[in-house]
């Protein structure tokens, strides 16, 4: 695969330019409500050569990979980026970047390739079961399985020659229970860079058995009373902070046009008590990414340190502008997009105390137990939904409630965390902009005080 | 199997910011194994690799649990005659007259007046192969083109912002004109300087072909998709042959419409394309359906299986989608609608939430206009309308002319509303 690519990339008359091939297996299986939607298999193979030429950009991608085609792909993007440069104000440049010859594998004992569909859909079928039989008042279920197993050879004309055999498994389980007019939805899933060995470790009968219980105690679940509370938030919302309220305004795209978080390299953002990092190398995150696509190492990159910022996310163009080092943070979602900037494993790293701890010693409070969606503002305003949270008395778990959300100023927010769990737990994630891409998010369990809110279902 | 390639060229803050050339191929094989389906795709065409997938489909449907609702494919027939949908202009387009049309709506825009900014835009343009063949006969191969281009301008005078602008054209041919796009995206963006809001009334509302579309069209296109109504999610289930709307409103799915943005001669698994009347004269005529969502409730598919929703058509299962959805036009212009209005306003654009399934609208107006004894006062900021598609119908007054094309294949007319309540956004 190299000699081919590598003769192509000689070819182009350009000031740089990078190649990337990628044979995508991908698998899915959906039931909704135990009735089979759309069971199929895909294979898809292509190519996406980018190039720059006096500073401007480039990009064309085929499927089809013969020779000529790929020549003719070359030539486009050529093209685009000659005709392009005069509309343009701006003359790219990348940070340096040493080249690198590496081939890195995801480990996976169960290939997605060798996945039996016979027994995915007995999987999916068996969780279906299984939430039918948590309680009658389940009146809607949905279940689905994507699996990808993807092949990358990345080259560039400064040398580098990656390769890249990457796996990806998600599960996901959503269902409602209803009661007279009280509608209550929960939904849960689970993701890793691993092989199928997951559902071997975590079954998805568990998943959706964990799921169906939690819509049934919703039912019976009271509204939460507003204003300002202290909460307990659970790792994977803390994850979901990490990156919609924080990770994104460090993105150094975004510091372009606008971030609060801009200039700011240096102060203080948060309580000394957080550290945040973004990680392309976490074991079995959902965002794994031992190399970027522009083949810059996928290291572990610390944008806050114990409170103190002190680093944007990059890519090779933007690092240049900041002078700063490329992160590893330039992704693609296949060879037909060219690659921008994009998180990887977003967490919050773990402290000293067990969650236990930090429930007993919380005398008036809420656990915020898991996420729905939420957005964030350029200027740190956040507003999350929370599936499922427990009042605090006295430091014990006391009655449920559903339908909470919690919003203020994720910076002012921070400022107000006084302790931080030992525990730590990565979960998967999806994120949309522009392309999607599958992300890890993260971190242990946390205390603070946020708005609590109560919407309706 | 599709083979399509596509030269897409992004604007953003007044210049060239990105540009893509694609070129994809692939195959997709849909088996059905008694009621049990299997599907399967590849972009890599040889032949092992097609019996490949071709046998990993039918391992898929082998294991898949039966659906009930599974009786037939489409059986072989005469696809239908269609015309003006292959242009070999635009198949052969160069990048290098890609970007250059790109620059022309561009500098269209910014030489019309200082002001304006091109916040962002796009030019595509596409063209593609469909070879379609089925076990029980259907056959069918076709070519077709498309092309648009459209720009999102603001002008700011003295630090005031107006309302963002939207232009664009489209067309199965080479008969876009970019430079005209700019103009007018300038010409509109400028036109909403100087914004007041005029505070809260119940009047006329028009609707131009772009708000109609937004609002009024996707609402219905959801209620009558034979999918949406087995699924017990559309208002208009049960109600063929009832008057839901006023009585100048027509609207037919039409696929052989000649030049249409979504005319074909078969749709996605092979059935002839056709005209299907869903509302006539304010009655409710039809639903929309594909085989699969038709024979679950004994009826003929209406030639609207849809694959794709974004990603390559290969790659996905055929859906019940519009081909054309086609609203017939009234006798009047814009301007003469207009001149017949007491008090209202006119929608250019709407920045909102429309809840598909139920109808309800509300939101923001863009690009609206205040009018008061037939003229045009001011254009408007911080105005907001809402309400119900489906209770607004009864009180269509009148349609326009000309009707538009959208980037989805619906073509409206500009539409007049009376008794709709517009208030101040606080």
């Amino acid at each position: 695969m190299f000699d081919l690519l590598d003769k192509i990339l000689k070819s182009i008359p350009a000031d740089y330019a990078e190649i990337r091939h990628q044979h995508r297996i991908s698998r899915g299986v959906q039931a909704d409500d135990g009735k089979l939607e759309a069971s199929g298999a895909g294979n898809t193979a292509g190519v996406g050569i980018r190039v720059l030429k006096e500073g401007s950009w480039g990009f064309a991608s085929t499927t089809q990979t013969d020779e000529p085609s790929l020549r003719k792909a070359a030539k486009d993007a050529l093209t685009l980026a000659i005709t392009s440069r005069d509309s343009k104000t701006r003359r790219i440049e990348l940070a340096p970047q040493p080249s690198i010859k590496a081939s890195e594998e995801a480990p996976a004992r169960k290939r997605v390739r060798d996945a039996d569909f016979e027994e995915l859909t007995t999987m999916v079928m068996e969780a279906h079961k299984r939430i039918a039989s948590v309680s009658e008042n389940i009146v809607s279920d949905l279940i689905s399985l994507s699996l990808l197993e993807d092949e990358k050879h990345y080259l560039n004309t400064e040398g580098s020659e990656i390769h890249i055999l990457d796996s990806k498994i998600f599960g996901r389980i959503s269902c409602t229970s209803r009661e007279g007019t009280t509608v209550a939805p929960a939904f849960e899933s689970e993701g890793a860079t691993c092989g199928l060995e997951l559902f071997d470790e975590h079954p998805l009968v568990d998943l959706a058995e964990k799921t169906a219980e939690r819509a049934e105690r919703l039912l019976h679940a009271k509204m939460p009373p507003g204003g300002e509370a202290t909460v307990i938030l659970h790792p994977g919302i803390v994850g979901m902070l990490a990156h919609e309220a924080i990770g994104h305004l460090a993105e150094a795209d975004f510091i372009e046009s606008g971030s609060i978080l801009a200039g700011k390299i240096g102060e203080k953002v948060s309580s000394e008590r957080i550290t945040l990092f973004d990680d392309g190398l976490l074991a079995r995150g959902l965002g794994w990414t031992p190399y970027d696509d522009e083949g810059v190492p996928g290291e572990k990159t610390v944008l806050i340190d114990r409170g103190e910022l002190k680093s944007y996310l990059h890519s090779r163009e933007t690092a240049r502008s900041f002078m700063a080092k490329p992160t590893g943070n330039a992704r693609a979602w296949n060879f037909e997009y060219d690659p921008i900037i994009r998180m990887r494993n977003t967490c919050i790293a773990p402290g000293d105390q067990s969650p236990e701890e930090i429930i007993r010693d919380t005398k008036e409070g809420y656990l915020l137990i898991a996420g729905t969606s939420g957005q964030a503002d350029s200027n740190g305003e956040f507003m999350f939904g929370v599936q499922e949270a427990r009042h605090i008395t006295n430091g014990s778990l006391a009655e449920t409630l559903r339908g909470v959300t919690i919003s203020g100023n994720i910076f002012k927010a921070l400022q107000t965390v006084d302790a931080v769990g030992k525990d730590f737990e990565v979960q998967a994630g999806t994120c949309g902009k522009e392309q999607p891409v599958w992300v890890g998010i993260g971190g242990p369990h946390l205390r603070m005080k946020a708005l609590l809110g109560g919407i309706s279902s | 199997m599709e083979r399509s390639q596509l030269t897409e060229i992004y604007i953003e803050r007044n210049e060239i910011l990105s540009e893509r050339g694609k070129v994809n191929q692939g195959l997709g094989i849909r088996c059905l194994v008694g009621k049990q389906l299997g599907f399967a795709y590849t972009t890599l065409l040889s032949k092992i690799e097609i019996e490949t997938t071709a046998s990993l489909a039918y391992k898929i449907a082998k294991s898949a649990t039966p659906n009930p609702d599974w009786v037939m494919l489409p059986k072989p027939a005469h696809p239908s005659n269609v015309e003006g949908i292959y242009d070999e202009k635009v198949n052969s387009l160069n990048v290098n007259e890609a970007v250059s049309m790109a620059k022309d709506g561009l500098e269209a825009a910014h030489s019309y007046d200082k002001r304006v900014n091109v916040d962002s835009g796009k030019l595509g343009a596409a063209s593609s192969e469909v070879y379609l063949t089925g076990s029980s006969g259907v056959e069918g191969s076709e070519r077709s083109t498309a092309i648009y281009l459209y720009l999102l301008t603001l002008a700011t005078e003295k630090s005031e912002p107006g309302s963002f602008a939207f232009e664009y054209d489209l067309s199965t041919r080479l008969t876009i004109d970019p430079h005209s796009i700019g103009q007018k995206a300038a010409e509109k963006a400028i036109n909403s300087l100087g914004g007041k809001a005029p505070g809260e009334f119940t009047g006329s509302v028009i609707f131009t072909p772009d708000s109609a579309a937004e609002i009024v069209a996707s609402v219905i296109d959801a209620g009558v998709n034979g999918e949406e109504v087995y699924r017990k999610r559309s208002p208009l289930a049960r109600r063929i042959g009832e008057e839901i709307a006023s009585s100048n409103l027509t609207i037919t799915d039409d696929g052989t419409f000649p030049a249409g943005v979504g005319t074909s001669s078969f749709d996605d698994e092979g059935t002839p394309r056709r005209k299907t009347p869903l509302i006539e004269k304010g009655v409710l005529k039809n639903y929309l359906y594909d085989s699969f969502a038709a024979h679950r409730e004994n009826r003929e598919s209406t030639g609207n299986a849809a694959r794709g929703g974004g990603g390559a058509r290969y790659a996905s299962l055929p859906r019940t989608a519009h081909s054309n959805f086609l609203f017939d036009e009234g006798s009047q212009t814009l301007e003469e609608m207009i001149r017949e209005v007491d008090e209202g306003i006119v929608v250019g654009r709407f920045s909102g939430n429309i809840a598909e399934a139920s109808g309800d609208f509300s939101g923001s107006v863009k690009q609206g206009f205040y009018v008061k004894q037939g003229q045009i006062q001011y254009p408007l900021v911080r105005t907001m309308i809402a309400g119900n598609v489906y209770q607004l119908l009864p009180q269509i007054s009148s349609l326009g002319k000309p009707r538009q094309a959208t980037l989805d294949g619906t073509y409206i007319p500009p539409l007049r509303v009376d008794g709709v309540a517009i208030s101040t956004e606080s």
